[in-house]
């Protein structure tokens, strides 16, 4: 293909028919414009209008792994439009205590997290993080009233990423790897580390883990999750954030 | 097609009646499970453990918003305690307290407004 005709098709396409890389080892994938969203965990009533509730959200890796909240009080809210994120469908989280998970869905590490994401805080919060009460938690630290610092724990020290924009979109991606583990944030490695070798026990996708009352509840609004049961490579990782920049409109490197 | 559910509600109860909260909450959701979890996110004035309020933040029909104000009212609160709190106002008591999205209210507005934080745990 030209470059001319390369240009005039990524023009042309639109941004809800853009799907990311096909790659090995996938074990979850929710993305707002292509999984099914109902408003019940039990699968029963689509959510399709811009402030339905989210109660369930169907897993496109073929493998079942769904995500739900039986709660009422604590679903999230499809956005749609002018409020999703460049145009397409989000979940909106609360920030108070909205969270989907799957109890039952495990990732050893290594794994590989990619979430596309607006953060609507200066303060914590928690993207990903085990059901049960293992640290194991891709999250925001406190900021003190500035962009919040990303960080990937798993069971010891917290590699950071440092701060993140809020309030514009991003494509964070976590390999979870012992020693050899990475963040980056927009196609840029941006941490690495040992943050523990704690896999996920069950996944929540908003809220921190089933310890009692505590918080550190996202606000802001999530595009997709994609879940794979190894550490994807350099190349993987830039190609996945490189499709999402395109699809989102944002920049990556 | 506009979605049906047009209220959010921040809904605050002290610790000791979160039981009965959550048995309001149950009995005004039209989902028949997962009710009796609506208020179990923790908040103190230090924000450490142990919380002495529970709040939850929900997205609701008009009915949904009704019930739950009934249910609550069922469950001992009193008609000031579940009419929702005016952007410049104060609750009623530290038993219940209803903020209604559409007057201004926010989750940080309500914390500042009652003197509480959320209850934090490192990750």
């Amino acid at each position: 293909m030209s470059a001319i005709a390369a240009t005039r098709a990524a023009v042309l396409t639109p941004a809800s028919s853009l799907l990311p890389p096909v790659l090995s080892g996938r074990r979850l994938y929710v993305a707002g414009d292509q999984s099914a969203a109902y408003q019940d965990a039990a699968r029963t009533t689509l959510a399709s209008s811009d402030g339905d509730p989210v109660g369930s959200l169907t897993d496109l890796s073929g493998l079942g792994n769904h995500l739900s909240q039986s709660t009422a009080s604590k679903r999230l809210t499809l956005k749609l439009g002018a409020n999703g994120l460049h145009g397409l469908p989000v979940w909106r989280v609360d920030g108070v205590d909205d969270a989907l998970e799957n109890s039952g869905f495990a990732l050893a590490q290594p794994y590989t997290v990619l979430v596309v994401f607006v953060n609507n805080d200066t303060d914590n919060g928690t993207l990903v993080d085990s059901v049960a009460n293992v640290q194991a938690a891709l999250y925001f630290g406190d900021a003190g009233g500035s962009n919040a610092p990303l960080k990937l724990a798993s069971g010891g020290t917290a590699i950071d990423a440092g701060a993140v924009v809020h309030g514009v979109g991003h494509v964070v991606a976590a390999v979870a790897n012992g020693a050899s583990s990475s963040l980056w944030v927009d196609g840029v490695q941006v941490a690495t580390g040992n943050p523990g070798g704690n896999g996920l026990s069950g996944l929540r996708l908003g809220y921190l883990r089933a310890t009692v009352s505590a918080n550190y509840a996202f606000l802001g609004d999530i595009a997709e999750l994609d879940g794979y049961s190894r550490a994807l490579s350099s190349t993987e990782l830039g190609q996945w954030q490189r499709y999402a920049g395109r699809k989102y409109g944002f920049a990556v490197s | 097609m506009a979605s049906q559910f047009t209220k959010r509600l921040i809904i605050v109860a002290r610790a000791d009646l979160a039981a009965a909260a959550n048995l309001a909450a149950s009995q005004a959701d039209t989902d028949p499970i997962g009710g009796d979890q609506t208020f179990t996110a923790g908040l103190s004035a230090s924000g450490s453990a142990p919380a002495q309020a529970y709040w939850c933040s929900w997205q609701m029909t008009v009915a949904q918003a009704l019930a739950i104000r009934t249910r609550l009212r069922e469950r001992g609160a009193t008609v000031a305690e579940v009419t929702p709190v005016p952007l410049n106002g104060s609750p009623a008591s530290n038993r219940f307290a209803v903020f209604d999205t559409d007057d201004g209210w926010t989750p940080d507005a309500v914390v500042a407004k009652i003197g509480l934080r959320p209850v934090m745990a490192t990750p």
